[in-house]
């Protein structure tokens, strides 16, 4: 039995030191290459971890770097570089703030411009007139300097009889004085009643043509008491809020004024009735500025009432001319209700004064903006009809006019508009007029 | 003579009018002014809504600029009006959201969404709120919840005209703001 036993205790000795012989002469290279690998994964995780903490930390500097140069503007930057990096140095981790605004700050660089304005493409059908397509282009370029300084300058091309004509309707500066104050210096649109300054883009104004008292230029367009009026000088604006619902705005300058439309080598008025042509007195030939303003109140949302008046002088003789207005609009679940008066008296040589006068009444309505169109299909609430009447004694005779459109709005700024006016006047001033105008803001 | 007359009574007009713009708002605290209800009353008072995202914030604080200009803005109200077009920029909600959602919770609730999102610039919630869009009182019983959800994501989807900008809410928001919706009837 114990032969047995011995037998057996050599057999397991032999077979132990056998297996540990064969192990150790086959593990030997399997554990050095799997040593092998450990150290190059760490020498890899290592290097992974640097790429990370410099990652981290170029991040965290451009976050950094970006925020400041958006809360300082460029000129105070030339100093400002090393400090920059200093500071960067001290915040290195990467915070999902910190890439927020790198991301947003992106979105900022280069972006100091920005390019906006409209355009229309239209066709016009006078009776008794050649029909035409017509376009025009207005690009607005605006330059931010600084967050009291601005600019803003807008180029207006249209195509005209046989040419392209171009004009800059604006080129001004504006500086933010104060919470209620802002001077403006330089070409601007004179903020007399609303359709010159605020109304008359093709993408706002919801009939192709103007109404009677604006002249208007478009193919077959009328004649009226006044043109748009953009000029050169330098103007106080803002706004005083009166309580929670109520808005005194104003508006005051002084500029070049007009000039009178007359032929070659005529620089002064007779008795015959006076034109006056706005921006284009860019030297001031009668040397005498025209001082205006408007003075406006909206005692709810979307409603305001204006008051405008202007005077100054008109020729080399200093012939002079004052007018003065009046406008109202309201807006309410889509229907828009707005109106202007204007009256312009010059002063003519033979000591007698011309006085002509217009008004227009526009109503439109939007549908789908009230409970009472909110179920109606989706193309219907595209739609917006509108009618207009107008009166003015223009420089030809008086003018009546009705027009009536429909806007289709293909989206919010791109308007298709169809109408149709209805003129009552002297000679061409009686023409009827089909429109067809595609308008848009951008 | 006439205009010398007319002349030297508008400078005087100016001088006061001058004198009067700068003192009132040195006397008058006035309330801050609601970002909403400013973009609302004298951006539509002229036009139709532009679309929020159409332009980066930086573009938007150059037209407001100008806008400030020809509509009379309060340097306030042009602040508050370029903070709610901020707010209603997708580029930045998104980005928002995206951190609250990496966050691992924290969404807002229905109360906060409201606030931030100033709801009531346009909407009456409760007892008070602005008149320019339709009372959310009591919205849950004339409108399933799917509707109004669907509405605050995209409110073109149910009429194109709507002046109404898009929110874009995490699923976890908008159930909180439906709730808070249900419960402010």
């Amino acid at each position: 039995m114990s032969r047995v036993t011995n037998l057996t205790t050599r057999a397991l000795l032999v077979i132990f030191l056998s297996s540990i012989a064969i192990s150790s002469a086959y593990a030997d290279p399997e554990v050095d290459a799997l040593k092998k690998m450990v150290q190059q994964q760490d020498e890899m995780i290592k290097q992974l971890q640097g790429t990370v903490q410099k990652l981290v930390a170029d991040q965290a500097k451009l976050a950094g770097t970006v925020k400041k140069a958006t809360a300082e503007p460029s000129s105070k930057a030339a100093g400002s570089t090393l400090a920059v990096g200093q500071q960067e140095t001290a915040q290195p981790s990467l915070t999902i703030e910190a890439v927020n605004q790198a991301i947003k700050s992106y979105d900022n660089i280069g972006s100091k411009f920005m390019l906006s304005g409209y355009g229309d493409a239209g066709f016009y059908d006078s009776k008794g007139a050649p029909s035409s397509f017509q376009g025009d282009f207005n690009p607005l370029l605006m330059f931010k300097l600084n967050d009291s300084m601005q600019m803003v300058s807008e180029l207006e091309v249209a195509l005209r009889d046989d040419t392209a004509d171009f004009d800059l309707e604006q080129a001004a500066i504006d500086y933010f004085l104060h919470n209620n104050i802002t001077l403006t210096g330089g070409k601007f649109l004179v903020p007399f009643n609303t359709f010159s300054e605020k109304i008359h883009p093709a993408w706002i104004n919801k009939l192709p043509s103007f109404a009677p008292i604006y002249n208007d230029e478009s193919i077959g367009g009328h004649p009226g008491v006044v043109s748009l009026m953009s000029d050169v000088g330098v103007k106080a604006s803002g706004g005083i809020p009166l309580g929670k619902d109520s808005k005194f705005t104003y508006a005051m300058y002084v500029v070049n004024g007009p000039r009178m439309v007359a032929p070659e080598g005529e620089m002064s008025a007779d008795s015959s009735p006076v034109e006056l042509e706005w921006g284009h007195n860019l030297t001031d030939e009668n040397n005498n500025k025209v001082f205006g303003g408007r003075a406006a109140f909206s005692p709810i949302a979307q409603t305001e009432v204006g008051l405008s008046g202007m005077t100054g002088k008109y020729d080399v003789n200093s012939d002079g001319f004052s007018m003065w207005g009046a406008d109202a609009a309201a807006r309410k679940y889509g229907l828009e209700v707005r109106g202007e008066y204007l009256k312009l008296s010059t002063d003519l040589p033979d000591s007698t004064t011309q006085r002509r006068d217009g008004f227009y009444l526009q109503t439109s309505y939007r549908l789908g903006q009230s409970s009472l169109t909110s179920t109606l299909p989706n193309f219907v609430k595209k739609l917006e009809p509108v009618v207009r009447y107008g009166s003015a004694q223009t420089i030809d005779g008086t003018l009546r006019q009705w027009a009536a459109g429909i806007d289709y709005w293909i989206e919010e700024t791109v308007p298709l508009k169809f109408a149709y006016e209805f003129n009552d006047g002297p000679n061409e001033l009686a023409n009827d007029r089909f429109m067809i105008q595609l308008a848009y803001g951008f | 003579m006439v205009f010398k007359e007319a002349f030297k009574m508008t400078k005087k007009i100016l001088l006061l009018t001058i004198l009067l713009l700068v003192s009132v708002p040195l006397t008058s605290k006035a309330e801050e002014p609601d970002g909403g209800q400013v973009y609302s009353r004298y951006c539509g008072s002229c036009h139709n809504f532009r679309s929020p995202g159409e332009k980066s914030v930086r573009e938007w604080e150059m037209a407001i600029g100008h806008m400030r200009t020809i509509a009379g803005l309060t340097g306030e109200e042009a602040s508050a009006v370029l903070k709610f077009l901020e707010n209603k920029n997708p580029v930045e909600p998104s980005a928002q959201r995206a951190e609250r959602d990496n966050s691992g919770g924290a969404t807002l609730s229905g109360a906060e969404l409201v606030a931030k999102d100033a709801c009531r610039a346009c909407h009456v919630i409760g007892d008070n709120g602005g008149k320019v869009g339709p009372s959310l009182n009591g919205v849950l019983e004339r409108r399933s919840w799917e509707y109004v959800a669907a509405q605050i994501a995209d409110p073109h989807s149910h009429n194109p005209s709507s002046a109404m900008p898009s929110h874009n809410f995490s699923q976890n928001e908008m159930q909180n703001l439906i709730k808070y919706l249900e419960e402010n009837k």
